[in-house]
């Protein structure tokens, strides 16, 4: 309950952000919501200062704007002319998609890594843990911009736009980077338990300690990293997007903000903060899954 | 760790070098970072041209080296800017009574929701595109982690005992928050902000990928890369040198941070 609480109050806090945003926007609202389409009509200009209350004090614009954003109606771009709700909608999956491809190579990539290079040999660990570093620093963009002149434009062996893998896997290596080093650190501190000399002394091997042991008690952080990931990597879609000139909620958002279409702009960062909410609900849940101890506290 | 110790040198190197470079660009680029030839465009990496010609005939290794101010300024200027937002946040939150810290709390909650570059492009959508407003957006995407620091760190000085000795001579809490818990609640807070720098720099150069940065063709790393985006396939030195360039950057700043952090962290 208190979790549902927190989330709608996050959710709000969004709405409330969107729309402080639009009105400290230089230049009159109306205008903004129009945004730098042609052909607006001053009779379809009166109709919008009417529907949006524009004439109206503040406070009543905001409850209106709350109003139409809980009836799921995000406003129109007349930009665009289609309402921002169907924007969205026709834009979101291939960004989903890309996102949590990306997110399932990083996971992939930093479980595999950190169960093999865990408490190795010292120059073993630093060559991966000095690749990490690198993942992390490399601009998404730039990276992706790589991988399309390699693969594409040189090899010839993935299509130089609309393909899935090089942009997934363009995005992953940040979060790689990240959850790698975490995973590891906290898989390096489980095998110096007690409770792993038990294991072994059991006559467990190494690699079934690490897996059915070590991973468990390292997996808590990384899950938590990871619901903070997927609406980073969401975020940084835009870029890959950009590089591989694919369609999706970062071309549409950038398409709005270098178009002036605040109501797009606005809709994307609700639905944006909407994911991350469902994401950080799945953690939580995860959570109790992976760690049992947390199923028997005082449901809250 | 003495690989360790190589690296925070090498990271030093490269630090002093892109100082030079910001101050005094004209001493190491070869060529004026404007010159245009036509009759040179897309040329290869030779002798002359170190890094290759991009579209226009200019000499892509002058262009880096000319870029290295914008982009410095930038991350430090984000850097100091958030630094300076994300504390005065944190004050506000430990000493302005519950409300406040409830306000605060609340506010960074939500930022969470609104991932950086999502967050970039509401703040750009509302101060226009520009430097300055690359600026202002990546200070405002990393507020909220200095803001926490600064929070966490003042709660813990407050109990620690040389305020308890401030508040039993009988200092005012405004004294005592100035002179003493906001100077060492900042240690932490200002390596955090030498490593954001090299973050700052990435998220600039990205926002200027996108088109979202100086317009007029001076030379920044992020919209050399976005300029050079439909010539990839016959020049892959002007897409290559540029990102290397913010790479290696970014890689410094990160390195040499972490050592620093370490020190601290070894110290206390």
């Amino acid at each position: 309950m208190k979790r549902l609480a927190l989330s709608a109050g996050v959710l709000w806090g969004a709405v409330t952000v969107a729309f402080i945003a639009l009105h400290l926007a230089p230049g009159k609202v109306v205008d903004l919501i129009i945004g730098n389409s042609p052909g607006v009509t001053p009779a379809v200009r009166q109709q919008i200062i009417k529907d949006y209350g524009l004439d109206r004090p503040l406070l009543v614009q905001y409850v209106s704007y709350l109003e139409h954003v809980l009836r799921g109606d995000l406003g129109h771009s007349y930009r665009l002319q289609i309402p921002v709700s169907r924007a969205i909608g026709d834009a979101l999956p291939a960004t989903l998609a890309l996102t949590f491809t990306a997110i399932g190579l990083a996971l992939i990539f930093a479980l595999v890594v950190a169960v093999l290079t865990a408490h190795r040999r010292p120059w073993l660990r630093g060559l991966f843990s000095t690749a990490e570093t690198i993942g992390v620093s490399i601009p998404t963009f730039w990276f992706g911009i790589l991988l399309l002149t390699v693969f594409s434009f040189t090899l010839h062996l993935a299509p130089a736009a609309g393909g899935l893998v090089l942009p997934a896997i363009a995005l992953a290596v940040a979060p790689a980077g990240m959850l790698t080093q975490v995973l590891r650190d906290g898989l390096e501190n489980a095998l110096d338990e007690p409770f792993i000399v038990t294991a072994r002394s059991r006559g467990l091997g190494d690699f079934a300690v690490r897996l059915r042991h070590g991973l468990r008690h390292a997996l808590l952080p990384a899950i938590t990293l990871t619901g903070w990931l997927i609406g980073l990597t969401l975020g940084s879609a835009v870029v890959v997007e950009q590089v591989f000139s694919r369609p999706g909620l970062g071309q549409l958002a950038l398409g709005a903000v270098t178009g002036k279409d605040m109501p797009v702009v606005m809709g994307v960062v609700l639905v944006v903060a909407l994911v991350y909410v469902i994401a950080s609900t799945v953690v939580d849940l995860l959570y109790r899954v992976v760690d049992p101890r947390l199923r028997t506290e005082a449901p809250s | 760790m003495r690989s360790l110790r190589i690296g925070f040198w090498l990271g030093v190197l490269v630090l002093a070098v892109l100082v030079v470079a910001a101050i005094v660009p004209g001493a190491l680029a070869p060529h004026s970072p404007d010159a245009a030839d036509p009759l040179l465009t897309l040329a290869r990496p030779s002798a002359r041209f170190l890094f290759g010609t991009d579209q226009n005939g200019r000499d892509v290794f002058s262009r880096v080296v000319f870029g290295v101010r914008r982009s410095l300024l930038t991350g430090v200027g984000a850097s100091a800017l958030a630094l300076l937002g994300g504390t005065v946040l944190g004050v506000l939150a430990t000493q302005g009574g519950r409300l406040a810290d409830e306000v605060v709390t609340r506010l960074l909650d939500v930022q969470m929701a609104i991932p950086g570059m999502t967050l970039a492009l509401l703040v750009i959508a509302v101060t226009g595109t520009g430097t300055g407003s690359v600026v202002v957006a990546v200070a405002v995407i990393t507020i909220p982690g200095y803001a926490r620091i600064v929070r966490g760190q003042i709660l813990q000085i407050r109990r620690s005992g040389y305020v308890e000795a401030a508040v039993a001579l009988g200092q005012r809490p405004s004294t005592i928050t100035i002179r003493h818990v906001v100077p060492n609640a900042l240690g932490p807070v200002l390596v955090l902000a030498t490593i954001g720098v090299g973050a700052a720099i990435g998220a600039g150069s990205s926002l200027s990928f996108l088109g979202l940065g100086g317009q007029g063709g001076a030379p920044e790393w992020g919209a050399m890369l976005a300029g050079s985006r439909d010539y990839f396939a016959v020049a892959w030195w002007a897409a290559v040198f540029p990102g290397l360039a913010i790479t290696i950057t970014v890689l410094a700043v990160t390195v040499v941070g972490r050592h620093l952090q370490k020190r601290i962290e070894g110290r206390q």
